[in-house]
């Protein structure tokens, strides 16, 4: 796998549920460019691959969409988190957490087991 | 994630499938937006237009693949396929319109037929009486004529047996009808009652009470009502306990309302106690009981303590069974329901076998597409969709057709029933008939839908395209087909069978000699309350200023009156002893019966009426009025057992008890046929007719027969009109004309020969379709072949013989197989239904070489193309 790592559907989701909640209502391309940042341009997407995870999001009632006008007054598709978007992110957020700690127990040299 | 999220997504997506067009606009436009904001923070950054839009495009990825990925996400792609079938599959459908009308028509005949039929046999036979624990309602079936009345006094009904060891509830009922004087004065269906009636039904009133012991000792003038009764007649007021009604001219206090679907018997509106009217039925009614078994009692168990209490043994009482009121009311007709839906049932099966092989005709043609798609790369999933909805389109299209085809046969063959059959009124479009037989529809379409794209999996692609032409259906699909058309014509030969033998049967009663011609001639009733006409006097005022007045009227060619009416006399009209004067009267204890003979009362006219031949003699006159000698017609067999001619007996004089137990001797003046009182396929009986004019009988419940010189049934309205001018409350009743009388002993018969007459044309007219669709198959398949032959030499005559010939084949294998299946069927059937004759060899015979000849004709057509192949042309087309 080259170093622009592939994102896991599932991962995408709650990279877009954690920047929306820490972000507040963006757009689609701010929300594409915040993840990248966030990664430390470790991660590189097709920005297009994110709307069909957007939709699947809303579609699931975690997050709504509204069009609205951008700073550079351009119309864009604003997205915010739902209050059942709130909820899913504490529980993905500490699923995730979960499965990193056991992970990373496996990771770990020898020893520490 | 939870089942509601994702149900709520899947909302979504089907909505999104209704939405697609703005959804699709949306898409754009946001991507669109999201190229912009992009593009501008590149210019932003320095970048030259084209350099930013091109790093834009580059940045978002694959457009079209991320549209896709999109749609997919935004709908549900299984309906986006399964509507792309279906839509290629109506094109397909409608493509081959030819196949497709025949598969349509087929399917849902067969379906409106099947589900017309199941809705009549559910209403009549299967829905259980609308009474709590229906089972233990038990009715009893005696011999013709006689009921338990006849031998348990009625009032020892009522005072001893209205509970027993056996029965829980115990009544007794006779149905007749009264005059109902509201406005406007209308004939109401009544039954008259003892108190256990209801009891026995176990139906409570809504509102007030039912009847006491009390009401049925004082012969009060009480009634009950039903709750249609209520509703439209006493506009379904709270406080009707109490309030008063006019039943045959006299004042009847109303105790209660029934509930809603209690209209027993034959859709009975007013009760009223037994002995509070005797003008309910003709002169006397004719009980017959009903009762509720106790628990654990069987009804053998009950006969036989009826019995007891009736002490009544000897041959009748041995026929005397208690069976389920269901039964007792139903159980004669079981026989011809059978038949007919037997016969719906092989005109389903007809249609669903037709339409399984119109669908393994299409195999062939079928198999090459399904090959070379496969080939193509469709998956075999994908073929087995495809076919799947061009199937489920073909039964939904006729199964749509088939419910107003179901809703007009079931009004026809309603129409067809008796008006007193029970049930009748809850005879309707039946959801659960109709869903069994789409189901059985949607099987068939879906079985043999399937055959095209099982088959296809056989052949393998490389084969197939090399030959394309010679790719045929395997052997067992043509042998399936011709085995298909084997037991189509076989079932269709049985209903024709059916068919010849009702119709048989059913033109052998009507033309059954009852004595009474009854062409031209109208029937109509009218009850005169004893209240108002009590006098013989007071009757026939009313009843020949009516004769006279209808006899005036334009179209009117005869017209009298009798208090009996040919085959519609009351069960318990009963021959008496009359003797000819001068003539020894044999001893009671002799061997020779005395002559004997039902007395009936009719008007001047009524002979030439209702059209009852004279022998000798003369009929009635105006003339012979009160006052005069008494006079008396008496009937050929009458004659034949004083033993004298006709001739002879004229101008003699009869013995019969008069009034006051006095011996009275009438003049014989005339001498007429027999007629059958009851049943056309009775014996005749021996009849004295007395002249309605003299006075020395009180006629309250005529029948006015009115012969016309056109269709009685267009002077009706002018009779009804003559009526109303002499007495407006009176309303008649019953008005048909004599043909419907006789048509009323045998509407079961008719019901089923017509029925069977369609069935039998249906499934003739199917299985000539399905040969016709084999043959031509047969004839494509081997266009080759057949070419090749005609190229090296064959006549074309040769192969045309020999085309019709595999046709004829097939239709001889079913013809003899039919047949034996119609003598097994007449069989059981004439042991179960009256008037059913022996099936005979001719019957079929005649039957078989018809269908024969249409399938000459039908093979005809298919082989005559045949011969006209063009060699040249089929061996080019390779």
């Amino acid at each position: 796998m080259s170093e622009k790592t592939d994102v896991w559907q599932g991962t995408l989701a709650l990279m877009v549920l954690k920047t929306l909640e820490t972000m507040g209502p963006l757009h689609g391309y701010g929300i594409a460019r915040r993840i990248e940042q966030t990664s430390g341009e470790r991660l590189t997407l097709n920005y297009g691959t994110l709307y069909p995870a957007l939709l699947k999001l809303e579609q699931e009632g975690y997050i709504a969409a509204e069009w609205g006008v951008s700073e550079n007054n351009r119309k864009a598709k604003f997205y915010a988190l739902t209050r059942a978007g709130r909820k899913q992110v504490a529980r993905a957020a500490s699923d995730w957490q979960r499965t990193t700690e056991i992970l990373a127990r496996f990771m770990a040299p020898e020893h520490s087991r | 994630m939870t089942p509601a999220r994702r149900a709520r997504a899947h909302l979504h997506r089907m909505a999104g499938f209704f939405l697609r067009r703005r959804r699709e606009r949306e898409m754009a436009e946001e991507f669109e937006s999201h190229l912009q904001l992009h593009i501008d923070e590149n210019l932003r950054a320095g970048m030259s237009p084209e350099a930013a839009r091109r790093d834009a495009m580059l940045k978002f990825g694959p457009v079209e693949a991320i549209k896709e990925s999109y749609r997919d996400q935004s709908r549900l792609p299984r309906i986006d396929a399964a509507l792309r079938d279906v839509k290629y599959a109506v094109r397909i459908l409608r493509r081959h319109p030819a196949f497709s009308a025949a598969a349509i028509a087929t399917l849902a005949l067969g379906m409106a037929a099947g589900a017309a039929v199941f809705s009549i046999v559910d209403a009549v036979f299967l829905r259980p009486l609308p009474y709590p624990d229906p089972a233990r309602v038990v009715g009893v079936k005696g011999s013709q004529g006689q009921t338990f009345a006849d031998f348990v006094p009625r009032i020892d009904l009522k005072a001893r047996y209205r509970s027993t060891r056996s029965f829980g509830a115990l009544g007794l009922y006779a149905a007749g009808g009264l005059n109902f004087g509201g406005e406007p004065a209308a004939r109401i269906n009544a039954a008259a009652v003892t108190p256990g009636f209801f009891g026995a039904l176990g139906a409570h009133p809504l509102v007030g009470r039912a009847f006491t012991d009390d009401d049925l000792t004082h012969a009060s003038r009480v009634a009950v009502v039903s709750h249609v009764f209520w509703r439209t007649r006493m506009g379904g007021r709270d406080d009707v306990a109490g309030s008063r009604i006019t039943l045959n001219g006299r004042d009847y206090e109303v105790l209660g309302v029934m509930p809603a679907g209690v209209s027993f018997p034959d859709r009975t509106q007013v009760w009223i106690p037994t002995d509070a009217d005797s003008q309910l039925l003709g002169n006397v009614p004719a009980f017959t009981l009903v009762g509720r078994l106790r628990d654990g009692v069987s009804p053998p168990e009950a006969r036989t303590e009826l019995l007891t209490l009736a002490k009544t043994t000897g041959p009748w009482a041995d026929k005397l069974a208690v069976v389920p009121l269901h039964d007792a009311l139903v159980g004669e007709l079981r026989p011809v329901a059978g038949l007919v839906s037997a016969g719906a049932t092989l005109v389903l099966l007809i249609a669903c076998i037709n339409t399984a092989n119109l669908l393994l005709a299409r195999v062939a043609a079928r198999r090459r597409e399904f090959v070379v798609r496969r080939a193509l790369g469709a998956s075999r999933a994908q073929l087995v969709w495809q076919v799947l909805a061009e199937s489920l389109t073909l039964a939904a299209v006729a199964g749509a057709a088939a419910i107003p085809l179901a809703i007009v046969t079931l009004r026809f063959a309603t129409s067809l029933l008796p008006e007193t059959l029970h049930g009748l009124d809850a005879i309707e479009m039946n959801a659960r008939a109709m869903v069994v037989v789409a189901g059985m529809a949607l099987v068939t379409a879906l079985f043999f839908g399937l055959a095209p794209a099982i088959s296809a999996r056989d052949a393998s692609g490389s084969e197939a395209l090399r030959s394309v032409s010679s790719i045929s259906m395997g052997r067992f699909w043509t042998r399936l087909r011709s085995s298909l058309l084997v037991v189509e014509v076989a079932v269709a030969l049985v209903l024709l069978a059916g068919a010849a033998t009702l119709v048989t049967t059913v033109l052998g009663l009507m033309r059954t000699d009852v004595g009474v011609r009854g062409d031209r001639a109208l029937v109509l009733q009218v009850t005169l309350p004893r209240g108002q006409y009590r006098t013989p006097e007071q009757a026939n005022a009313f009843h020949f200023a009516l004769r006279d007045g209808i006899a005036r009227l334009g179209g009117v060619e005869a017209v009298g009156m009798t208090n009996q009416l040919p085959l519609a006399a009351s069960p318990l009209l009963m021959a008496a002893t009359i003797a000819l004067e001068g003539q020894p009267r044999p001893r009671p204890e002799g061997r020779e019966r005395p002559p004997s003979a039902v007395q009936l009362a009719v008007s001047h006219g009524y002979f030439e009426a209702v059209g009852i031949d004279l022998v000798a003699g003369r009929t009635f006159r105006d003339t012979d009025r009160a006052g005069a000698p008494r006079l008396v017609i008496v009937s050929e067999s009458w004659a034949r057992a004083v033993k004298l001619t006709p001739r002879e007996l004229v101008g003699r004089r009869a013995v019969m008890s008069g009034p006051h137990d006095q011996e009275v001797f009438p003049e014989i003046v005339g001498v007429v046929r027999d007629v059958k009182m009851r049943k056309p396929d009775a014996k005749f009986d021996a009849a004295i007719y007395h002249p309605l004019s003299d006075n020395s009988f009180v006629l309250n419940n005529a029948f006015i027969v009115v012969k016309g010189t056109g269709d009685p049934r267009m002077l009706a309205p002018a009779i009804r009109a003559e009526a109303s001018r002499l007495d407006p409350t009176l309303p008649f009743f019953n008005v048909r004309t004599f043909d419907d009388v006789r048509a009323t002993h045998f509407a079961d018969r008719r019901f089923a020969m017509v029925t069977m007459v369609v069935f039998g044309s249906v499934a003739f007219l199917l299985s000539m379709l399905g040969l016709y669709g084999v043959i031509a198959y047969l004839v494509q398949m081997r266009t080759r072949e057949i070419g090749i032959r005609i190229a090296i030499g064959a006549a074309p005559a040769q192969v045309q013989r020999q085309v019709i010939a595999s046709g004829l084949g097939h239709t001889a294998a079913g013809l003899l197989a039919g047949a034996v299946l119609a003598a097994g069927a007449a069989r059981v059937a004439a042991g179960r239904i009256a008037g059913i004759p022996r099936l005979e060899p001719e019957v079929i015979g005649t039957l078989a070489a018809a269908v024969l000849l249409v399938a000459a004709a039908a093979a005809w057509i298919p082989a005559r193309r045949a011969t006209r192949i063009d060699p040249l042309l089929t061996l080019k087309a390779e």
